[in-house]
């Protein structure tokens, strides 16, 4: 969880159960049990590493375009597998790396997660020194311990505002038009505790996510959002419910993942994506090795190929998620540079407020909506 | 609640022929079953809502109160307040609509009861999710229901019926009902058929018949059948969550929320505990009311 679970990677009985991408995390929640019963099986001489991801269009697209050109420049087989998103998968994997039997060599996770696993002794070093690429990749998107590095930011995802264009008229260009008077109930926003409500409406409103650094910035930012509740017909946790809501016409519009809006309007939804002039939210995941897993040389060399140029370009054009090395390092036509890069400079999650205040952040926001 | 309460008598005689430690033989395998998947969760739920909470990480060991003070906040009062309202409120309509209906059903001929039971226990086997998911289509804008209402102008158009308290309600009690009316059932058709005869040489009318004669008979499973309801429904989850508002939300979603949202998985812990906490005392304060009604009867 960065600002909140990517993939609906609520508990399994939750929302997201009738959502495209719900049902493949079902499956990728039994993967992970089932795959660290057969980790020796499938060996057949060569080097390998197991590397999983988020279950859905993610997975598909990395296991399909990405990972055959590593294995063709390194010669090292990848073994792609999903994984759902959320707290319950860390917990399984802690006990399974506690076991020393992960099923996977590397897999992608969320900031929150990183800095949860990190207090658990989860996440391996890497050797910055193994990882020429790394100076590729902005430093906000590396995650750096004592130890060495944690996590090297593997793909972003952007919050932004969507509406069905044939009501939301005309097109807004600021998030004020969530607060505005007239959209009763129109809207679905994100309702997780400390998700990215708190990014926008401190961008909008205020200096800033700086403010969420102490206590007061985070009750007068929730006071904030209370404006919100009236507009607000569903406050969602995991996409899929979101989606369903959007495509059933419940809601006009609201906040939701840029790159599944634009899934859902090759499938014909009548949705448009909105990057407001405040910036939409980025958040990120990154690749993290578990301790147990000892493919320490080839998670190196994985993790430097998936910083190059050449596979970045591939994470915008097939995955339709925004790439996390330099601009200037890209090589993007015009309609992919517009689907996964924002006119305006997006807002960056701060997580620090998250490491500091996490509890106070869901709490205030727990009584705000419930009140 | 003892056995006869819901309804069931066991025989009893030929169990104590049998020798003591063929009994005990018998009996050591569901006690270590209830030992091992239920006692054991329970303390360590209680162990985990006393740990030390890290906000940049998990938890850690530990042995503190922090977590239950937090219970002492205007948000979990108004949460378990809702959640009772919820539960006391779907209790009372599904009482009132199932203990009729099993009464109706126990007076019909064999085998319409028969159909009628095979009908209650089929609705059974339809998941939870699927009701859920079927109610939300129903009462959406585009949904059946709703296009009905807007069309004889009792609707505006666009408007849907959920996400609201009666839509909760509505699908909750949906859900219960047929375990209520099953539960009746067998308590209902055990009533000698020769009280109601007797009731009606008298001079009683059908109706007051069952106001003044079946109803005070059945009080005690009427409070088991309420209470049945109340303990299903305070822990009801996706039913709140897809089909209300935050303010409908029970504290089952906020055990939830705290746990896989926040991480807290202590402060879940402390919620859970409360929540088993305050069940048993509705459950001994009931018992010694009901009780202490009987002595005065």
């Amino acid at each position: 969880m960065g600002v909140m679970d990517r993939r609906g990677g609520k508990a399994p009985t939750g929302q997201g159960l009738i959502g495209r991408r719900g049902l493949l995390l079902g499956a990728g929640a039994t993967g992970l049990a089932l795959a660290a019963g057969c980790s020796g099986a499938g060996g057949g001489g060569g080097r390998s590493l197991r590397v999983s991801s988020y279950g859905g269009n993610f997975e598909l697209a990395l296991r399909e375009h990405i990972y055959p050109l590593f294995t063709e420049a390194t010669d090292i087989r990848v073994d792609s597998m999903p994984q759902p998103a959320g707290l319950q998968f860390l917990l399984q994997l802690i006990e399974a790396n506690k076991a020393g039997q992960t099923p996977m060599d590397l897999c992608i996770s969320a900031p929150v997660d990183v800095m949860r696993g990190n207090a658990a002794g989860l996440w391996r070093a890497y050797d910055a020194a193994q990882i020429p690429n790394l100076s590729n990749l902005p430093d906000s998107y590396v995650t750096r311990t004592p130890d060495g590095v944690a996590a090297v930011g593997a793909v972003g995802w952007f919050f932004t505002m969507v509406t069905n264009p044939q009501i939301i008229t005309p097109t807004p260009t600021s998030w004020t038009e969530l607060w505005a008077p007239g959209r009763r109930n129109a809207w679905g926003l994100a309702g997780t505790g400390a998700g990215p409500m708190y990014e926008v409406t401190a961008a909008t409103y205020f200096d800033g996510p700086e403010m969420l650094n102490t206590e007061a910035g985070i009750r007068a930012c929730v006071e904030k959002m209370a404006g919100l509740k009236a507009n607000t017909r569903l406050w969602w946790e995991s996409e899929g419910t979101m989606q369903t809501a959007l495509e059933n016409g419940e809601v006009q519009g609201g906040v939701y993942f840029a790159d599944v809006a634009e899934t859902l309007i090759q499938s014909g939804a009548a949705l448009q994506v909105v990057f407001p002039q405040e910036g939409p939210v980025i958040d990120f995941g990154s690749w993290c090795q578990p301790s147990a897993s000892t493919k320490t040389a080839e998670a190196h060399e994985f993790i430097n190929f998936m910083l190059t140029p050449e596979a970045q370009n591939l994470i915008a054009s097939r995955m339709n998620a925004p790439p996390l090395i330099r601009p200037e390092l890209l090589t993007l036509d015009d309609t992919v540079r517009a689907k996964v890069t924002s006119p305006t400079t997006p807002i960056a999650t701060n997580l620090e407020a998250r490491r500091l205040h996490m509890d106070l952040m869901v709490q205030e926001f727990s009584q705000m909506l419930a009140s | 609640m003892t056995a006869a309460d819901i309804g069931l008598t066991a025989p009893t005689g030929d169990l104590q022929a049998k020798p003591r430690w063929i009994l005990a033989g018998l009996l050591t395998g569901p006690a270590l079953y209830i030992l091992i998947m239920a006692i054991v969760p329970a303390f360590l739920m209680v162990q985990l809502s006393l740990a030390h909470r890290e906000v940049g990480g998990l938890w850690s060991p530990g042995f503190e109160l922090t977590q239950y003070r937090q219970l002492a906040t205007p948000l979990f009062a108004r949460i378990m307040g809702f959640s009772l309202l919820l539960a006391l409120t779907g209790a009372a309509i599904c009482v009132s609509l199932a203990f009729p209906a099993a009464y109706f059903i126990t007076r019909m001929r064999r085998r319409a009861q028969v159909a009628w039971l095979v009908f209650l226990l089929g609705s059974l086997s339809l998941s939870e999710v699927l009701i859920v998911f079927a109610f939300q289509v129903l009462l959406s804008t585009s949904g059946t229901l709703a296009g009905a209402l807007t069309a004889v102008g009792l609707l505006a158009p666009g408007g849907s019926l959920y996400p609201n308290f009666p839509a909760v309600l509505t699908c909750l009690v949906y859900l219960l009902l047929p375990y209520v009316i099953l539960f009746f059932y067998p308590a209902l058709s055990q009533l000698d058929p020769e009280v109601e005869q007797a009731a009606a040489t008298m001079g009683a009318s059908r109706v007051s018949t069952f106001a003044r004669v079946v109803l005070p008979m059945m009080r005690r499973q009427i409070l088991t059948g309420v209470l049945l309801v109340v303990i299903f429904t305070f822990g009801a989850y996706l039913t709140p969550l897809v089909l209300g508002r935050p303010p409908q939300w029970t504290i089952a979603i906020h055990i939830n929320n705290a746990a896989m949202g926040a991480g807290n998985l202590p402060l879940a812990a402390a919620y859970a505990v409360a929540v088993v906490a305050f069940m048993v005392a509705l459950l001994v304060v009931t018992r010694l009311l009901s009780r202490r009604r009987e002595a005065e009867a």
